[in-house]
């Protein structure tokens, strides 16, 4: 990495200016290059690169090098104050190490692990049904029950603690049939002791998940085998449940002894046939609280025996749904469209049960008031259930089986891939075929944040959308990828943009919810109309109209077999590794949990180091050793203003450093600074012609809340401008208020920044925080991010190319000028949008509305 | 886009001992109407080869068994107008002089962009198509 910037004058800046400034400047440097692995990672996750596991441990490799010397910089720059960064870093670092490496991570030698921890990643360890309702929990926001998983650690423990697999071995070689051997098998786990480190861990968790459902509550405790919903069998049925267990330790120990003996019952036995090992499936095991349910049932998200008619089959019954599963008991039955609006086809309805007793007498007047008729489900809980289900089908990569039940809320209780007879794929010929017939009305364009086929009728959307308006299932097609389509994400079974990339906010919630997703096609909202149907291949980034009957049973035939390439280990790895690193949860500054402590994620570190970078310097020049011995010149300017300017490097022309005393205008290079004052200076820039602009955004800005902000600031200097070529802190009191703008501007539009900080004034706290209230408005309307609080208020923006530097510089220049004695005029409210309106017709603005 | 003829899909040979390379190409290409095979040793692949000839071959340059060197040797041998892209970790200049000599179409470094892929892959075919039509 070279450095950015000039060499410093050791002549011109006092060293510790120069050494801090300099650490700042490699902590730019270091965020920009973890920002480009962390990007390169995300590409291949996106399925932009070919990679292989040596590509995985050179960049995790990296990765702990650079943020260790993002701390380490902070640290120097900062006096020590963020050690506790290490702290996290190791523990992030470690994880990452182990997964590049190829192992599973840091919960592997667990025996019990809460819900709260589980997602999909981790089937290995807990099982597919405990994976899979972590998932859902987890990242997909459906509600699940609590609970948490005994791991196939603890099975092993259990069985090689009571030697059972060599004994039952021995049985399976001697016995003769199946019903025998089961017998004695039984009787081994009825002997079988719980080793005393599983009983403590267990009866802790135990308690916890006590703790977290507010009291006792019956548990349900459940097989969860590794590998059991994998495969062309479906292990469905076969293994013990154990309801209504009483919330002890001792009860739930009897459970567990049921549901892995039951791995090995008759039956067990027989369905897994002779070939089958003992060692085979080692059962994770389930422990959930009971859901106290009014109705429930079974939905499989494709008729198994019609599996291409696009319709969906749903069954539900009175309270729980156990015996509806063991196939025990009649149910009501109805077809649903699997396409939105998720039409009723047909349905079953039975008779009222004879024995109905008083419960669910009660049941049978619906919310709506309405005595029911006979269905138990009406057409808006169908579609939810059909919603749920395409949801689940997306993001589980295929058909499902689910288990559901309707108490307070819809929960599901078990979801897994449906087991459908294997289509052939279409011969290459038949999809050559399609795709010659088929004109794409894209091509070629945009960046695939997540891979995938969809097809379905287009939908445009924005910020404004209602995403519960958004039908499930739809192309999603926006023209920026702002975060705030996350729900829309969640929706629709593929999102188009003209804008974006596969490294921002939205691509990482695409391959969250495995939502295909093309970013930064440039046209799409333009080809692509409203309503039509279309087929997106974000592989080969190319969307043709219609639906193409082939290419989608090419992606549905790959996905049943288990997408070998979503599925291999190093795809997974890279999955697991990017959630310790990409995401960012450390969002507000001003929040509580802004904090080393509070760091989940190498960007989360990242973050924090660069804003407390950024903090470190601003005030560097308020600290007692801060402008102490410092040279610093007077600055000659066109408007009433004294200011000093010392120079960290070359933010003064040579002709500067060949005179002392009074610098003047020409000699100042420090391109911010020089913004700055053009706007600053400026004083007939108020009585300018009115601009024919669109003020919508700008005015939209005044109508959001403003988050909470931090203290004030400690400054007790004079007016000061600390520069550098492409740096400017100028600390500025005009009037009774004090400003202070901290600007980096470079080519790399991913380093600059502009900070800007404004308190006080004249005028009483409410006109001060009016005028506030008018700064904030117009910063908004700049791109800036703004947070207020009474007269205090902070702006910053990022990511700005040179260009929109200059021109927002000289804007805020402008700004601060005009501000100056402005709160005597803030009266009332009014007052707000009248001088609003004047600075905005008096003062050139920028065409806002560029989000970019 | 892809010069085949609209019924006579394009064969493509993918030979990398990391098998992830393969699954992926796999997932790619037959998206594209490719008729695509993957194997992650030289000797299967090339009596698959010689079983039914490929258009374009993508080869890995180091292989335990047979490394990407005797698969391009091979494969221009029986099928000169087959064309050879070759994915390597590194550029060593004997190694690419000596694929030059052999025919090697073009040589690739991973990781790599699929696009840059499925453009030498277009290229390829229509160097051999070029060939075809003369021959």
């Amino acid at each position: 990495m070279a450095p950015r910037f000039q060499p410093l004058d050791p002549g011109l800046a006092p060293a510790s200016f120069a050494a801090s400034f300099h650490r700042f400047r490699r902590i730019l440097d270091l965020n920009n290059a973890v920002i480009e692995t962390i990007a390169e990672l995300e590409r291949a996750l996106a399925g932009e690169y070919v990679f292989d596991r040596k590509f995985l441990r050179e960049s995790v490799d990296r990765l702990n090098e650079l943020l260790r010397e993002v701390i380490f910089s902070l640290n120097a720059l900062a006096d020590n104050r963020y050690l506790d960064l290490y702290n996290r870093y190791e523990e992030i670092a470690g994880r990452l190490t182990i997964l590049a490496a190829g192992f599973g991570g840091p919960y592997d030698h667990s025996l019990v692990l809460p819900y709260d921890l589980v997602d999909g990643d981790l089937n290995e360890l807990v099982g597919s049904k405990n994976a899979t309702l972590g998932e859902i929990r987890n990242h997909l926001g459906l509600a699940a029950p609590n609970g948490f998983a005994v791991t196939r650690v603890a099975y092993q423990q259990f069985m090689e603690g009571n030697d059972l697999f060599v004994q039952i071995d021995a049985v399976l070689a001697g016995a003769n049939g199946n019903r025998e051997r089961a017998d004695r098998i039984a009787l081994l786990f009825d002997q079988a002791r719980f080793p005393e480190p599983l009983v403590e861990t267990l009866a802790r968790e135990l308690e916890a998940l006590l703790e977290h459902c507010g009291g006792p509550v019956d548990l349900a405790v459940r097989s969860s085998g590794v590998g059991e919903d994998d495969g062309p069998r479906s292990f469905a049925g076969q293994f013990h449940s154990v309801l209504g267990v009483r919330p002890e330790i001792q009860a739930v120990l009897a459970a567990y002894r049921q549901v892995v003996a039951s791995r090995f019952s008759a039956a067990a036995l027989e369905y897994m046939g002779k070939t089958a090992l003992s060692r085979d499936l080692p059962m994770a095991v389930a422990v959930q609280e009971m859901i106290p349910a009014r109705t429930s049932g079974i939905l499989y998200s494709r008729d198994p025996e019609r599996p291409d008619s696009g319709l969906m089959l749903i069954s539900a019954v009175r309270g729980l749904a156990e015996e509806l599963v063991a196939g025990r008991v009649a149910a009501d039955r109805y077809t649903v469209n699997r396409l939105h609006p998720f039409d009723l086809v047909e349905s079953a309805i039975l008779p009222e049960p004879p024995s109905s007793g008083p419960e669910q007498n009660a049941l049978r007047i619906l919310p709506s008031g309405l005595r029911r008729g006979s269905a138990m489900l009406l057409p808006e809980m169908l579609k939810r259930l059909a919603e749920t289900a395409l949801l689940l089908e997306k993001t589980l990569g295929g058909p499902q089986d689910l288990e559901w039940a309707i108490g307070r809320q819809l929960v599901i209780l078990q979801s897994r891939p449906l087991v459908l007879p294997r289509l052939p794929p279409p011969p290459p010929a038949e999809i050559t075929s399609e795709l010659a017939a088929a004109k794409p009305l894209l091509q070629g364009k945009g960046e695939a944040a997540q891979l995938g086929i969809a097809a379905g009728n287009v939908y445009h959307v924005d910020d404004d959308t209602d995403p519960d308006l958004f039908p499930v299932g739809g192309i999603a097609v926006a023209r920026f990828p702002s975060p705030q389509l996350s729900p829309i994400v969640l929706r629709a079974a593929a999102i188009i943009t003209d804008v974006g990339g596969p490294t921002g906010h939205l691509a990482t919630i695409a391959r969250e919810y495995r939502t295909p997703a093309l970013f930064g096609t440039g046209e799409a909202t333009a080809v692509l109309t409203e309503g039509a149907e279309v087929t997106v291949d974000v592989e080969n980034k190319r969307i043709y109209p219609g639906i193409l009957a082939g290419l989608v049973r090419l992606q549905a035939a790959q996905a049943s077999e288990a997408e070998p390439y979503l599925r291999s280990a190093e795809v997974q790895a890279l999955r697991r590794l990017l959630r310790w690193v990409a995401p960012i949860t450390l969002v507000d500054p001003g929040a509580a949990d802004f904090t080393p402590a509070g760091c989940r994620t190498f960007h989360d570190i990242l973050r924090f180091s660069h804003e407390k970078a950024v903090d470190a310097l601003i005030h560097l020049h308020a600290s007692p050793q801060g402008s102490k011995g410092v040279r610093s010149r007077p600055l000659r300017v066109a408007v009433p203003i004294k200011l000093r300017v010392i120079d960290l490097g070359s933010g003064l022309s040579p002709a500067a450093a060949a005179t002392t005393g009074v610098v003047t205008m020409d000699m100042v290079q420090s391109q911010p600074l020089v913004a700055l004052l053009a706007g600053l200076q400026k004083e007939t820039a108020w009585d300018r012609e009115p601009a024919p602009l669109d003020f919508k955004d700008v005015l939209a800005s005044m109508s959001r809340p403003l988050s909470m902000l931090t203290n004030a600031p400690a400054y007790v200097g004079e007016n000061l401008a600390i520069i550098a070529e492409r740096y400017c802190n100028l600390s500025l009191r005009l009037g009774y208020h004090f400003n202070v703008v901290d600007a980096y501007l470079s080519q790399e539009p991913d380093d600059n920044y502009i900070y800007f900080r404004f308190v006080g004034g004249f005028a009483d706290k409410t006109k001060r925080a009016r005028r506030v209230k008018f700064i904030a408005a117009v910063l908004a309307g700049l791109s800036f991010k703004v947070n207020s609080q009474g007269d205090l208020l902070v702006a910053k923006a990022k990511t700005l190319d040179a260009g929109r530097m200059v021109s927002i510089l000289t804007m805020l220049g402008e700004l601060i000028a005009f501000t100056r004695g402005l709160d005597v005029h803030m009266r009332d409210e009014a007052a707000v949008e009248h001088h609003f309106q004047k600075f905005l017709h008096k003062v050139r603005v920028l065409p806002v509305g560029d989000k970019e | 886009m892809q010069s085949c003829d609209q019924n006579q899909p394009c064969r493509l040979l993918v030979v990398d001992d990391e098998s992830i390379v393969g699954k992926r190409l796999r997932q790619v290409f037959s998206k594209m109407g490719f008729e695509i095979e993957t194997f992650v040793d030289g000797a299967p692949a090339m009596a698959a080869m010689i079983e039914k000839p490929f258009d374009v071959v993508v080869t890995d340059l180091k292989m335990a068994d047979m490394d990407g060197m005797e698969v391009l040797r091979q494969v221009r041998l029986l099928y000169p107008t087959t064309r050879v892209i070759i994915i390597t970790g590194y550029a060593d200049e004997a190694t690419a002089e000596k694929a030059r000599q052999l025919g090697v179409f073009e040589f690739l470094a991973k990781p790599f962009r699929l696009d840059t892929l499925k453009d030498m892959v277009f290229r390829a075919l229509e160097a051999k198509r070029q060939d075809d039509l003369q021959g």
